[in-house]
């Protein structure tokens, strides 16, 4: 009897010292503001350049909260080595965030190097790219899933040309605001044999803003802006860390859990030339 | 054949004369053994049987390893052991006892928490462990999210934890030795022993087969994958948003085991164990169909002989594991395959110089290990980056240890282990181990241990949840073999006329070359899976306590551990040291059985443990309009302490025949497999928001199931 009365004792105790315990709180990790960069500059275009501040996850973010953590007081600077330009402040809403460092005259050029310079409360941020030659589409079309059905994919076809790393971005006319790069549309060169004639699938990469949309075919009756783009390497691994944070935030197989892979100096993010060739494909 | 083929092929390509040294080195050794085993010097005035293939010498006392009613053993000499007839009234999942799991409860074993069927026992990772089935290595746990136990428990007579003063007839692994064994007599009648369950059912049968020889033959299945999805819906499908549809799982074992008893002198043992799991998921959130396919198969060929008090033991095995995950993402299918695959022999040779036990053994295992082959269907375009592919490896062992009586109070266990290892590269080490005990009295034993290990088999572990997507490598001219020491100290005590047990221990290991594991999977380039190893160094340190109550109505114990785990890499965190995943500050369990008759039993466990460290997010930005995370210090995070209560009700109708109600997670706590935080926009109003997203496995389970035996 003694010990049933230490059996129900102990465990009585127990009992109450777990049901006291259900609520959880999550343990955040302290918030460090860090500058975050996504500038690219094309072949035959100026540089683009924007800039905000990381924000930290306790609240929600509304636009107000929003255009807080957006920088336009920065002196952002690009230079090839030979002129440098001043970049000037916009506003774009087809962005997020919505203010963006434009330039004008300094265009960038295949082969050349630019150099990202940004002065902002007495600090320097920089970042170095240069922009491969560009490779042009041999072939492109596209093609319905079934004769039947309304959705189907666009196809591409080239020549291994590049030793770096090619890029497929699409944009769909009035749908989409930015180009976001294709689902797997980051590639290495040096998975194909050189001059090999490539033909590949291009599918639509996961869209946030302003829909969300992962969904990876086209629609026919679109009109899909195409940049077919060679890239050096810290442009395929930051898209690539990107194309995997975006999609395996949440996968417990093959969890992402680490930073983009950032080529920015005293910050984060991305500055990164382009060799691109721009289509236009009717999805009919 | 292809293997044997293989084995050939390498041996003598590459290594010829070094094959020649090592195999006459082993035929001399080999000599030695039996040259002495001819000699009738040795006699034994009690004989010792055969019938336990364990033979533990402690000074002058011969302790052999066998059924006891205590249902937990080994702990004067830093040891645990579990006989599975003592522990089958504990509450289990589904109702089938889980040996490894029990051992959570247990000091310096870390509770892994749900959905995990990986151990971790003092600070060391899950692939520091080596878990041998009959003294073969099996290279995974589990099965699915720890819901079944891999053992049949009914087929198991014997599970023994080593994880201080490692014997030195173990090797290989950094952490602890998980030695399982299956029932070793022969039966005396036929017998069908087991049980149904809800989800799963499992039965025993043993079988004389003449008078010399018997057999003892498992099979379990499940037959969940007919409430999997209702399952799910009732947990991990709470949120609506997140739905796990289309989830199909089921599983097989197989356990094997002939015993003949050729004489007084001579046995031999006969093992199979086959298993398989397939596990279909599909996730439309994420554009994610995946099948897992894992599977494990071992078969092993062991004689025991006798001549007095000398042993001879040798055995022949092979043991494969190999698992396959095949996963359409979007329009990109990515299959996944690895395997590792074993072919080896053992001996084992005691004998007694004097007053000086001794055993000495030799061990050799051919390593056949493809890591990782990543093969990718993007469009048509398929890309084979399976590189480096089948990795061929030579594992060479040779020990000596020996149990001596210093004097009458102080004994020691020493032991010397040489281990050889040869991939691309050779590598060789030397083992030393020593464990003291010095009896106070006649009930209170101080104890202390250091031993040395190294490790050639290395796991890495893309995933951050117990999912069989691990793979084993060897180590490498590009993967550093790991090592470590470990110094323990310990005080035992009995009082009561051993009713009670209290046992104390602290620990201090170190470990190098230790690694970490991230991929990418949304990239072509995976040209070799070692540029994504990382490598560094570990330590762990701490303090386990037990008090246990033995006999009588009410039985079971109280563990405590204190324990820290802590690893520092030059590529993560900018070098400063941090706690590894499973690092533990506290963690307890309690365990309590009370009879209250002849017909009912009720036992409980309670288990609290410090939160996994984890890698959380400290901020947030924008990148193509999309949201994206920059992440905080690796493993600053913790997540929410660990706490869950079982219950289990048992009705016996007579001896081994009863109903068995257990109830996993009493108080439905919600103890989160995984947190992310995950950045979502509002469609209205464009606002932003983070969400604290909870992914949990096991709110409730209750089991019930038919324990029989004809």
């Amino acid at each position: 009897m003694k010990n049933l009365l230490y059996f129900f004792m102990l465990n009585l105790f127990l009992w109450n010292l777990l049901s006291c315990n259900d609520e959880k709180n999550i343990d955040y990790v302290e918030y460090i503001p860090k500058i975050a960069v996504e500038g690219w500059i094309e072949n035959g275009t100026p540089a683009i350049v924007m800039l905000s501040w990381t924000a930290p996850f306790e609240q929600m973010m509304d636009t107000a909260f929003l255009l807080e953590h957006v920088i336009r007081s920065a002196k952002v600077s690009v230079s090839d080595g030979e002129q440098t330009e001043i970049l000037t402040l916009g506003l774009n809403n087809n962005y997020l965030p919505p203010y963006i460092y434009y330039g004008t005259y300094l265009k960038g050029q295949p082969g050349k190097s630019y150099s990202l310079k940004i002065e902002y409360r007495d600090g320097i941020i920089s970042a170095e790219t240069y922009i491969p030659q560009p490779v042009a589409l041999e072939k492109f079309w596209f093609e319905k899933t079934s004769p039947v059905d309304t959705t189907g994919y666009i196809h591409i076809s080239f020549f291994n040309t590049s030793d770096l790393y090619y890029q497929i971005a699409t944009r769909v006319d009035k749908e989409e605001t930015v180009f976001t790069p294709g689902l797997y549309g980051n590639i290495n060169s040096s998975l194909f044999e050189k001059n090999e004639l490539i033909s590949i699938q291009v599918n639509k990469g996961p869209v946030i803003f302003p829909k969300m949309n992962f969904a990876t075919h086209f629609v026919t009756g679109n009109t899909v802006f195409l940049k077919f783009r060679t890239q050096p390497k810290h442009g395929y691994d930051f898209y690539t860390s990107w194309q995997n944070e975006v999609l395996n935030t949440q996968n417990p197989i093959f969890p992402a859990n680490t930073s983009l892979k950032s080529n920015i100096s005293g910050g984060i993010g991305i500055w990164c030339g382009y060799g691109t060739y721009n289509y236009r494909i009717e999805t009919k | 054949m292809e293997f044997f083929h293989n084995v050939w092929l390498f041996d003598c390509r590459k290594y010829m004369n070094f094959q020649k040294q090592i195999f006459f080195l082993i035929t001399i050794i080999f000599i030695f053994q039996s040259s002495l085993f001819s000699k009738e010097n040795y006699t034994l005035k009690d004989s010792i049987p055969l019938k336990d293939s364990t033979l533990q010498v402690s000074g002058k006392e011969v302790v052999i390893t066998g059924d006891s009613k205590k249902k937990m053993g080994g702990l004067s000499s830093g040891k645990i052991s579990f006989n599975p007839s003592a522990v089958s009234t504990l509450p289990s999942v589904m109702g089938n006892t889980d040996l490894l799991k029990l051992l959570e409860l247990t000091p310096g074993v870390q509770n892994s928490g749900d959905a995990n069927t990986n151990m971790y026992i003092r600070g060391g990772d899950q692939g520091q462990n080596l878990l041998l089935y009959n003294n073969v290595p099996l290279y995974t746990p589990g099965h699915l999210l720890g819901f079944f136990p891999l053992f049949n428990s009914d087929h198991i007579s014997l599970l023994e934890l080593h994880k201080t003063g490692i014997n030195a007839r173990y090797g290989g692994r950094l952490s602890s030795v998980i030695d399982v064994r299956t029932k070793s007599g022969l039966p005396e009648q036929v017998s069908v022993k087991g049980n149904v369950g809800l989800l799963s059912s499992q039965a025993t049968l043993q079988l004389p087969v003449g008078e010399k020889f018997g057999l003892y033959l498992s099979g379990r299945k499940t037959y969940i994958e007919l409430l999997m999805q209702p399952l799910l819906d009732a947990t991990v499908n709470n949120n609506a948003k997140n739905r796990v549809e289309n989830t199909d799982y089921n599983f097989y074992d197989t356990n094997i085991t002939l015993i003949g008893e050729l004489s007084q002198n001579n046995r031999i043992i006969i093992d199979a164990f086959f298993g398989e799991d397939n596990f279909n998921i599909a996730d439309n959130n994420f554009l994610l169909n995946g099948l897992l396919k894992w599977e494990n198969r071992s078969l092993s060929a062991q004689w025991d002989t006798r001549m007095g008090e000398t042993q001879f033991s040798q055995q022949i095995y092979t043991s494969e594991y190999r698992n396959m995950l095949s996963s359409n993402q979007a329009e990109m299918k990515i299959d996944l395959t690895s395997k590792i695959q074993d072919v080896g022999y053992k001996n084992k040779f005691l004998f007694r110089l004097k007053n000086i036990f001794l055993e000495t053994g030799l061990q050799y295992a051919f390593h056949q290990v493809t890591p990782q082959t990543y093969e990718m269907v993007n469009a048509g375009q398929r890309y084979n980056t399976s590189n480096p592919s089948t990795l061929n490896a030579h594992d060479a062992g040779l020990y000596m240890s020996s149990n001596v009586s210093f004097t009458s109070k102080l004994t020691a266990e020493m032991g010397l282990r040489y281990n050889l290892f040869i991939q691309d590269k050779s590598f060789n080490s030397i083992n030393p181990r020593v464990a003291l005990r010095y009896r106070l009295n006649e009930t209170s034993v101080l104890r202390a241990a250091y031993s040395r290990q190294n490790q050639y088999l290395i796991l890495l572990t893309p995933s951050s949840i117990g999912i069989p997507t691990d793979f084993w490598t060897t180590a490498s001219k590009k993967i550093p073999p790991q090592s470590g020491d470990e110094f323990s100290a310990g005080y035992f005590q009995s009082f009561l006329n051993d009713a009670f047990d209290i046992s104390a221990e602290i620990f201090y290991r170190n470990m190098n070359h230790v690694t970490e594991y991230s991929q990418n999977f949304i990239t072509q380039q995976i040209n070799s899976y070692t540029e994504n190893v990382l490598n560094g160094t570990g330590k762990a340190y701490g303090l386990e306590l037990i008090v246990k109550k033995n006999y009588d109505r009410f039985t079971g114990w109280v563990s405590y551990t204190l324990g820290r785990s802590e690893r520092e890499f030059d590529g993560i965190n900018e070098g400063r040291i941090f706690p590894a995943k499973f690092d533990r500050r506290h963690d307890l369990s309690f365990v309590s059985s009370y009879t209250l008759n002849n017909q009912w039993d009720v036992s409980v466990v309670y288990v609290y443990a410090t939160g996994n460290a984890y890698t959380l997010p400290s901020s947030w930005y924008f990148i193509n309009s999309a949201p994206v995370k920059e992440y905080g210090d690796y493993n600053a995070a913790r997540m929410p302490n660990y706490n869950r209560m079982d219950l289990s009700v048992n009705y016996w109708c007579k001896k081994d025949n009863g109903i068995n109600f257990s109830i996993y997670n009493v108080f439905m706590v919600n103890n989160p497999v995984y947190i992310f935080l995950n950045v979502e926009q509002d469609k209205e109003t464009g606002n932003v928001k983070v969400a604290v997203k909870r992914k949990k496995l096991n709110t409730i389970i209750p089991s019930i199931s038919w324990k029989f035996k004809f």
